[in-house]
């Protein structure tokens, strides 16, 4: 009745993925190029990219068989729907053809009443099938081999932010995110002399120097008074998060407009030398959503990422019963 | 030409066309601010190439050739690659090597986005050679400009970082560091510096 198996034996491969997958690639380099064997994971069309698991070492067997415990005990429980890869699939499909320059980074997803592990397997499941079919470059790098896994599975790749709320639905939205996006992004910590600025203090004032350097910005996107190690999941929010302290809205105002005004002067894109529409969410405060954080006291980092023009989204809301598309979001209103 | 105009950039007449492989001559010639339209064979080069050609020979000929700041999405039909996606990547990143290559292997045109800093460009100047811009996000566009997929190598690299040789048919892109010293990426900073510096004010609540 649940039309499971594929959901069910991709949960297993998540942990193994997780503890070893770049480990077995790295052993047994040629085993991707192998026929792949039927062993205990019966499921084919789950696995047909996922070859290196199907013999994984003994501390990923012993994840794998953990996870199906788990696994079978979850279905028992209260869980109405459960992704299909097929629909994962199709989304990403869907998207890459919206998309049309297809280079990929994060999804994030809204779940109601759905299985995370579920989604996370359909969601790496239709990214490697993507992959597979030339819609998404290969872009998840092991760091320490500089080995890229081929396939965009791999450690923190996709990235892929869950976040339960009360609505009975299931929102599930897929971000581009090209490489200039990335690794033109800044971080800086206040205090600090910042350069055309003078002096930027341990506050918000410190907030001021987001240059972009590379794409027309479609979005731009600012995490202040953060640990660093929040930094890339904060800016990589739709939204532009600010501390706590300012999130009255009189406050928020007259913390925008000296920012965004800053930005939408300044021919600061240098690509687009001289132009100064560069920046399409010009000026549009509702485009701003703004989000409150605790930071640890001692520490203010800046940090600033966009999107840029050619912002690729695409998002859909799906019935969490049955799995169903709702509807889609993105495809009529372009509003963030 | 006909591709150019077909995707709707304006051609006004005075755009350069171009045959790689590229002289001196040639190159000289450009001035910030030239478009140019590139016909024939160029490489694509990212990080991993450009560490590696740092200390060893490169695979094919590179002088007077063009270098193109790329990762792009490739398939493999059959024995043949094609190529899904192709813009241009940051060309920063290549800034610690880009000067000592332009030297060793006397390439003549580098193409990337975001242009790259005072080191290239002083070795631009001195071998001869330009930095041309394209446009970031336009992949598909580029895509179209690629004719043929005639090789590859370093695959090991990676699809995005290895070298991809291709060939090209009226390849838009601006001359924004030429051979002469010149750089626009170097004005824009300039000029922005100093609007920014009239943003200076403090921000308080």
């Amino acid at each position: 009745m649940w039309g499971l198996r594929t959901a069910a034996h991709s949960v297993c491969a998540i942990p193994a993925s997780r503890i070893s997958g770049s480990r077995a690639v790295r052993c047994q380099p040629d085993y991707t190029t192998k026929e792949m064997p039927h062993g205990s994971i019966q499921d084919q069309h789950v696995l047909a990219d996922r070859r290196d698991l199907l013999e994984p070492s003994p501390d990923v067997r012993r994840a794998i068989n953990g996870a199906r415990e788990r696994e079978t005990q979850e279905r028992r429980q209260c869980l109405p729907w459960r992704p299909s890869p097929s629909t994962w699939t199709w989304l990403v499909m869907e998207w890459s053809r919206f998309a049309r320059t297809p280079e990929c980074r994060p999804l994030r997803s809204r779940p109601g009443r759905c299985h995370q592990m579920a989604m996370s397997a359909a969601i790496r499941e239709a990214i490697a099938d993507a992959t597979k079919e030339g819609k998404l470059r290969p872009n998840a790098v092991d760091s320490l081999t500089g080995k890229n896994s081929g396939n965009n599975l791999g450690e923190g790749a996709p990235v892929i932010h869950f976040e339960q709320w009360e609505k009975d639905e299931v929102e599930v939205r897929l971000i581009l995110k090209g490489g200039g996006c990335e690794n033109k992004s800044i971080q800086y910590s206040l205090p600090a002399e910042l350069p055309y600025l003078g002096r930027a203090d341990r506050n918000i004032d410190g907030v001021r120097n987001a240059s972009c350097t590379q794409c027309g910005r479609h979005r731009v996107m600012v995490a202040a008074s953060v640990q660093s190690a929040w930094q890339s999941a904060e800016t990589g929010r739709p939204a532009i998060t600010m501390p706590k302290s300012s999130s009255s809205e009189r406050s928020m105002t007259s913390i925008r407009f000296p920012i965004w005004r800053s930005w939408n002067n300044t021919s600061w894109t240098s690509q687009h030398a001289g132009n100064r529409t560069m920046d399409s969410g010009k000026g549009n405060p509702d485009r701003l959503q703004d989000r409150s954080i605790s930071p640890a006291p001692a520490s203010f980092f800046v940090s600033v990422a966009y999107d840029c023009w050619a912002f690729r989204r695409l998002g859909v809301v799906l019935d969490p019963s049955t799995g169903a598309i709702r509807r889609w979001l993105y495809k009529e209103d372009t509003r963030l | 030409m006909k591709m150019a105009r077909g995707e709707g950039l304006p051609i006004t007449g005075r755009e350069i066309r171009l045959t790689l492989p590229l002289d001196e001559v040639q190159v000289r010639a450009l001035k910030v601010g030239d478009v140019v339209l590139l016909n024939g064979p160029m490489h694509t080069g990212r990080d991993s190439l450009h560490h590696y050609l740092l200390t060893h020979d490169s695979p094919v000929p590179l002088e007077g050739s063009a270098i193109y700041h790329c990762g792009p999405v490739s398939l493999k039909r059959g024995d043949k690659w094609f190529i899904n996606a192709a813009g241009p990547t940051t060309s920063s990143r290549e800034e610690p090597y880009q000067g000592d290559l332009l030297r060793k292997f006397r390439i003549r045109a580098v193409i990337g986005k975001g242009g790259m800093g005072g080191k290239t460009l002083a070795a631009l100047k001195e071998v001869g050679a330009v930095y041309l811009n394209a446009i970031g996000g336009a992949a598909q566009y580029y895509t179209r400009c690629i004719t043929d997929v005639s090789g590859v190598d370093f695959l090991d690299f990676g699809i995005p970082e290895a070298m991809w040789h291709i060939t090209v048919k009226d390849f838009p892109a601006i001359v924004t560091m030429d051979a002469h010293g010149n750089s626009l990426h170097a004005e824009i900073e300039h000029a922005s510096a100093r609007e920014l510096s009239h943003h200076a004010e403090r921000v308080t609540l």
